[in-house]
């Protein structure tokens, strides 16, 4: 086995020093100090999420799991043969949770005091697996109503919707937590397939940060409570997506007083994740196309079309990269025709120089208020390690931004031809 | 570590200064206190959405808007919440510190004078605000209004309180009915401008790392030169309660949202709210709470069940998802918990982990600039302002007798649900 190397990583615009450290375990551990904080917050998370649907089993056999089972796992793994997770925690006072996202699955913990303990309590239960009938069972319940929860969830609903149009087969379209169909297809030998598949350290990142995040420190208990991950190739299968929308329409009737929609730009990219430099550009494009600054948000919100609920994203992913638009409105179609025409014009025109250098400064801006908060930094450290790209490397990029840059990004971005609309309307 | 200083910079206006050197931001905020009244709630509601839309030097939105991003896209807030019977109308503005500028450009001042400039010099003629801006603003009031149903859980929650206190200034919405606001007019919202600024409480906080003279000399001339009054800012609390009180909509929901109201009679600024806070955390604040250790954990009926304390209402809200079928049950398991709390059925583990629970959110309350902001707006309407330590020492102290005590001041007054229809009628 390997030893651990420690790599320093320092930006001078934003003043900061991450470690970057190479476990001997496997683990890539990131420990980014935040001097003077009395809180710590510590990801744990594994490369794995809703999206990893069909893979190879320790066989070599490709296996396709039900829907929703990455983050039936989540919730079973905090359950040990000696008991819950959050009764472990409970001595120690730290504030626990868990999510799973469409390409990753987090363990998290933030706490004030008793920081070693509750490292400790991390890194041991995420690698203890322990699923049994019993318990498995018990979740469905639980699970089945944070389901029914979301069915319930206009904007939850109204972006599905919006990538089943999008998306002919990607598992981006799956919904995260399934269906309480799917979910009652899953066994406890499932979840330990998945589990053998996907957590292994060569496969997941632990970052610290926060007031206790020292380097030794967190090397110490790393060769103290981890095991030593044999490497180990994952490989996840996802299948062919043309770059054509499946329709340009969709809409759902929901108990709502409001309508709501969104609108989705489908990029066709051909490799599995975008850069930094492409993943700062696209924020900078959409700030000068959709943000309060911006004409098509003057337009749109004269004519009473949108309200303070409007809002963009860009949402990338293994395989997958769009522009989503969206917010409540009393005319949905009309917005969208109107945001469509504006883009189609943009097209031609490109972004001007006065709104580009505006909509830079509002994302360096934004770059730099994100390090306040433990938690924005560790989530933005984790989705660079799993994604290839380096934390400081994004901003650098936003503050080298050209408007030729943009304007080559903005071609490579919108396509009006695959563009889907997705509305819920009131019953 | 965060040291604030606070002092009076004019007739019932403070000014807090809180140097801090750990942030990449500085954020101003003026909040201010007035009693909360079906009169006056809907102009209060849409002030600070039209002082923010746009101001007398730049008087376009997207002007107004372009300048935020020109200062390295400061945000602007503006909000109006209740705290008890109190509305609370806040406008901040938060931007990078001048440390981290592209070109060291000085911005802090920027912002002061930014904020001074929405708060004090509105677009407005005549005694009017400018009707586009108003209309706009109020439009887009009337559809956060209308768009609360979407939003299931606070829809429920925001039903229940209406229901259950009817007839107190509590029950009162935070922008008083659709009615009222559908009614304001430009003319009558300048005069609520007028009205707040000299008839109000006022708390302005500054935090971060910057010279904060300059913003305290500025609003000590603006406020000091105007006739101000002392509102009467207080909450009637009332730990009485009749026979239950129910209510129930039938709606296209998956779900039923469940939500149980209950007075205490304990509130600030009478009583310390520390003990009840524990208490409601006990029962259904952490993941060992009651709530989740049985509710969820052991019985499978909910994904959340969690309670909430109104430390300056001293009622205790309950609130889960559940299949319609389980209503009745988790309803009688809610109160069963209860029942164990007020029966001293509370192990010394559950004490403990809640203690921890909330020490360990105090502590880190202080590491963001909005629950720094949090932490001291707060307690403004509180007998006393608590640093951190304080707190952590007085939630240390409390024992089980006090626990026991206050779970049997806990009531049940109403309960909300927002139903599913049966497969009948959803087929009608």
């Amino acid at each position: 086995m390997s030893k651990t190397v420690i790599e320093e990583i320092r930006s001078n615009i934003v003043e900061d020093t991450y470690f970057k450290i190479h476990h001997k375990s496997g683990l890539k551990i990131y420990v980014y100090p935040k001097k003077g904080f009395k809180s710590t917050y510590a990801l744990f998370g594994a490369k794995y999420g809703s999206i990893n649907t069909t893979f190879k089993d320790e066989n070599g056999t490709v296996i396709t799991v039900p829907d929703g089972i990455a983050h039936y796992l989540e919730h079973k793994l905090f359950e040990d043969e000696d008991g819950d997770a959050f009764a472990k925690y409970a001595k120690t006072g730290a504030s626990a949770n868990a999510y799973t996202a469409f390409d990753k699955t987090c363990y998290l913990f933030s706490c004030a005091d008793n920081f070693d303990e509750s490292l400790k309590i991390l890194l041991s239960f995420v690698c203890s697996p322990y699923f049994t009938e019993e318990t498995v069972q018990k979740e469905q319940g639980i699970i089945g109503q944070e389901i029914r929860m979301y069915d319930d969830d206009p904007n939850w609903r109204v972006m599905f919707n919006l990538l089943g149009a999008m998306y002919h087969n990607h598992p981006v379209k799956i919904d995260i937590a399934g269906t309480v169909e799917t979910i009652a297809e899953i066994t406890p030998q499932k979840l330990y397939d998945c589990y053998n598949g996907f957590y292994n350290l060569n496969n997941m990142a632990l970052v610290i940060v926060g007031g206790c995040a020292e380097p030794e420190r967190i090397i110490d208990m790393a060769d103290k409570y981890l095991p030593l991950s044999p490497a180990k190739n994952v490989e996840s299968a996802f299948p062919y997506e043309p770059a054509e929308i499946v329709c340009d329409y969709t809409e759902q009737k929901l108990a709502v007083s409001v309508p709501l929609f969104n609108m989705g730009f489908k990029e066709n990219v051909n490799k599995e994740r975008l850069s930094d430099k492409e993943m700062a550009e696209s924020e900078i494009l959409l700030s000068a196309i959709a943000s309060g600054s911006s004409e098509l948000y003057k337009i749109l919100e004269d004519k009473g079309l949108i309200n303070n609920t409007f809002d963009y994203e860009h949402f990338e992913g293994p395989c997958y990269s769009s522009v989503i638009i969206g917010g409540e409105s009393h005319a949905p179609k009309e917005a969208a025709d109107i945001i469509k025409n504006y883009i189609s014009e943009l097209l031609k025109t490109g972004v001007y120089d006065k709104d580009f250098q505006l909509a830079k400064k509002a994302v360096y801006g934004s770059c730099i208020s994100s390090l306040n908060r433990n938690e924005n930094i560790a989530g933005a450290v984790m989705e660079c390690d799993f994604s290839d790209r380096e934390f400081f490397g994004y901003i650098e990029c936003v503050k080298n931004a050209t408007l030729e840059d943009i304007n080559n990004r903005l071609h490579q971005q919108f396509d009006v031809n695959a563009c889907s609309l997705s509305v819920i309307l009131p019953i | 570590m965060s040291n604030i200083v606070r002092k009076s910079i004019a007739h019932n206006v403070s000014f807090s200064n809180i140097k801090e050197e750990r942030f990449k931001t500085v954020k101003l905020s003026v909040t201010m206190f007035v009693p909360l009244a079906k009169e006056t709630a809907a102009a209060y509601a849409l002030l600070p959405s039209v002082l923010v839309h746009s101001c007398k030097k730049y008087p376009t939105a997207i002007e107004f808007n372009r300048e935020l991003s020109n200062l390295y896209g400061a945000g602007i807030g503006a909000y109006c919440r209740k705290m008890g019977e109190a509305l609370a109308v806040t406008i901040t503005v938060a931007g990078i510190d001048d440390r981290y500028t592209m070109n060291k450009e000085k911005i802090s001042s920027e912002l002061v004078e930014f904020l001074c400039e929405v708060i004090f010099n509105p677009n407005a003629e005549n005694e009017a605000f400018a009707k586009d801006d108003f209309e706009q603003c109020k439009r887009q009031l009337l559809e956060a209004i209308d768009g609360e149903f979407n939003e299931k859980r606070s829809y429920a929650i925001s039903q229940m309180i209406e229901e259950m206190c009817r007839d107190e200034k509590f029950g009162i919405k935070r922008y008083g009915s659709r009615k009222a606001v559908e009614e304001l007019t430009p003319s009558g919202l300048f005069r609520a401008w007028k009205e707040i600024l000299a008839n109000s409480r006022v708390e302005i906080m500054f935090i971060g790392n910057s010279d904060t003279s300059s913003a305290e000399n500025i609003f000590r001339e603006k406020f000091g030169s105007m006739q101000r009054t002392i509102p009467d800012i207080s909450t009637e609390v009332s730990g009485n309660v009749g026979e239950v009180k129910q209510k129930t909509e039938v709606s296209d929901v998956a779900q039923a949202k469940l939500v149980m109201g209950f007075r205490t009679g304990f509130a600030q600024p009478e009583y310390d709210s520390i003990p009840m806070s524990l208490t409601t955390a006990i029962l259904g604040g952490t993941p060992n709470s009651k709530f989740f250790m049985n509710i969820r954990e052991k019985l499978s009926l909910c994904y959340y069940c969690a309670a909430r304390y109104d430390k300056l209402k001293g009622i205790v809200t309950v609130d889960s998802g559940v299949e319609k079928e389980n209503i009745e049950r988790t309803i009688q398991e809610v109160q069963n918990q209860l029942a164990e709390m007020q029966n001293g059925n509370i192990t010394d583990f559950e004490i403990e982990s809640a203690k921890l629970s909330m020490i360990n959110s105090y502590k880190s309350a202080l590491d963001t600039v909005s629950g720094t902001e949090s932490w001291y707006t707060g307690q403004m309407l509180d007998n006393k302002i608590l640093t951190v330590d304080e707190a952590v020492d007085e939630l240390k102290k409390i024992d089980k007798n006090t626990i026991v005590e206050l779970a049997n001041s806990i009531k049940l007054d109403t309960i909300y649900i927002l139903q599913p229809k049966s497969a009948e009628e959803a087929k009608v």
